[in-house]
């Protein structure tokens, strides 16, 4: 068991919804806190009659929600300076300005994903993407909307298992955590499996235009050297 | 003129090849790099895939525990009234047994934090009431004669050896 677990565990006990969401509060802004594994037993606490479920779910997306804004408007504040410093200053060498601007433009095109899929499916990096959400500029508006519809599965989810499977929440949590691990891996796997083909395709095209131009180099050499010859004019040169 | 323009001529031709070359090479040299980080990440898909599904396996087999009431599926985060409703007890009899009279603790207080009250091991705790579900099991009447077990005197001096929790 986690070393805070217990402590959080009977201060939800104690104290009711309002630790609760203090403690989802306090972890959506990227303090490591065993969130998931408390809202388990929380929606296990709900199947013994503890707790009501529908308040437990309306607590926990507001608590979330209000995490991940605090954490948006961080990095929108003091992230983005950041970046704009690391982009004017050129300090770090392998952060060059092109490079910050394109990961800009990327996560304005794509942002929205990884806010959603943070949310329930790698949770361990909401605060994370929260920060970077903020610090890249991106939209608060939509930001706000995938980070609602995400909190909303991502609260759900564990209460759910929660409130089923009660007794075995602690099992539940480990399946969740290894799956969570297996997804991480899975993406980056999908993103370096498609980075690899696109740089063998670049190579093998490269190659080929390597080949034609050697052998137009070659057509092009054996058409001089024949002239030379033929005219007899001197060496080629070396 | 003529063969300082062809020198020209070949030396443009020579460094043309010569960046073709490189950039072949930078390619190359970063399709290594690519390759070489895919197979971790492949190797850690692999694992991971292989501890979700442990896990998932674990958890099949503590849920049929619980399910048919084995008592050695108590926990540090229960309740009194969660044991109470998990393992099909009366909650004032279990409350009266280990002899927890306050009313908040009775409802909110989790084993851990019982036995923290108490300055002893949970696990001393988890086994009397294990104990006691036992007991009540063979014998419901035990609620009418409250075991004095959580009392300094009686419950925390209660014989724990290792053989004893092996055979529960």
């Amino acid at each position: 068991m986690n070393t805070i677990l217990p402590y959080l565990l009977n201060g939800l006990q104690e104290y009711g919804y309002p630790l609760l969401w203090l403690s989802i509060f306090i972890g959506a802004l990227g303090i490591p806190l065993p969130n998931s594994l408390v809202l388990l037993a929380a929606g296990a606490f709900a199947a013994f009659g503890d707790f009501q479920f529908v308040l437990l779910t309306s607590v926990s997306v507001s608590a979330f929600v209000a995490g991940d804004s605090c954490g948006y408007w961080i990095g929108r504040f003091w992230g983005s300076k950041v970046l704009h410093w690391l982009e004017t200053s050129g300090k770090v060498p392998l952060l060059k300005p092109q490079t910050i601007e394109r990961s800009r433009v990327y996560f304005n095109r794509r942002g929205g994903w990884a806010i959603f899929f943070s949310r329930f499916l790698v949770s361990g990096l909401g605060g994370v993407v929260n920060i970077l959400a903020g610090a890249e500029l991106y939209p608060y508006r939509k930001f706000f909307v995938y980070d609602v519809l995400g909190e909303i599965l991502g609260a759900l989810l564990p209460l759910l298992l929660g409130y089923v499977f009660a007794t075995s929440w602690e099992m539940i949590g480990d399946i969740l955590g290894s799956f969570s691990l297996f997804a991480l891996a899975f993406v980056i796997v999908v993103f370096l499996g498609y980075q690899g083909i696109r740089l063998f395709r670049r190579l093998r095209k490269l190659k080929s235009a390597k080949q034609a131009f050697f052998d137009k180099e070659l057509l092009e050499a054996s058409m001089s050297s024949s002239d030379e010859l033929s005219s007899s004019s001197g060496k080629l040169p070396r | 003129v003529d063969v300082f323009l062809n020198q020209v001529v070949w030396i443009s031709r020579i460094e043309g090849r010569r960046k073709k070359t490189m950039v072949v090479l930078h390619v190359r040299r970063r399709l290594i790099g690519v390759t070489f980080l895919l197979c971790l990440a492949l190797i850690g898909t692999i694992l991971s895939a292989v501890n979700t599904i442990r896990a998932y396996n674990q958890f099949e087999q503590y849920h049929q525990r619980v399910m048919a009431g084995d008592v050695s599926t108590i926990s540090p985060w229960m309740t009194l009234h969660s044991i109470a409703h998990v393992y099909h007890v009366p909650e004032v009899c279990l409350d009266e047994s280990l002899h927890v009279s306050n009313p908040a603790l009775q409802k909110h207080a989790t084993l851990f934090v019982l036995a923290s009250s108490a300055r002893k091991p949970v696990d001393d705790l988890i086994y009397a009431t294990q104990q006691w579900i036992l007991r009540y099991r063979k014998n419901p009447d035990i609620c009418d004669s409250p075991v004095d077990m959580i009392k300094p005197e009686n419950f925390w001096s209660f014989p724990l050896s290792i053989r004893e929790r092996g055979a529960l």
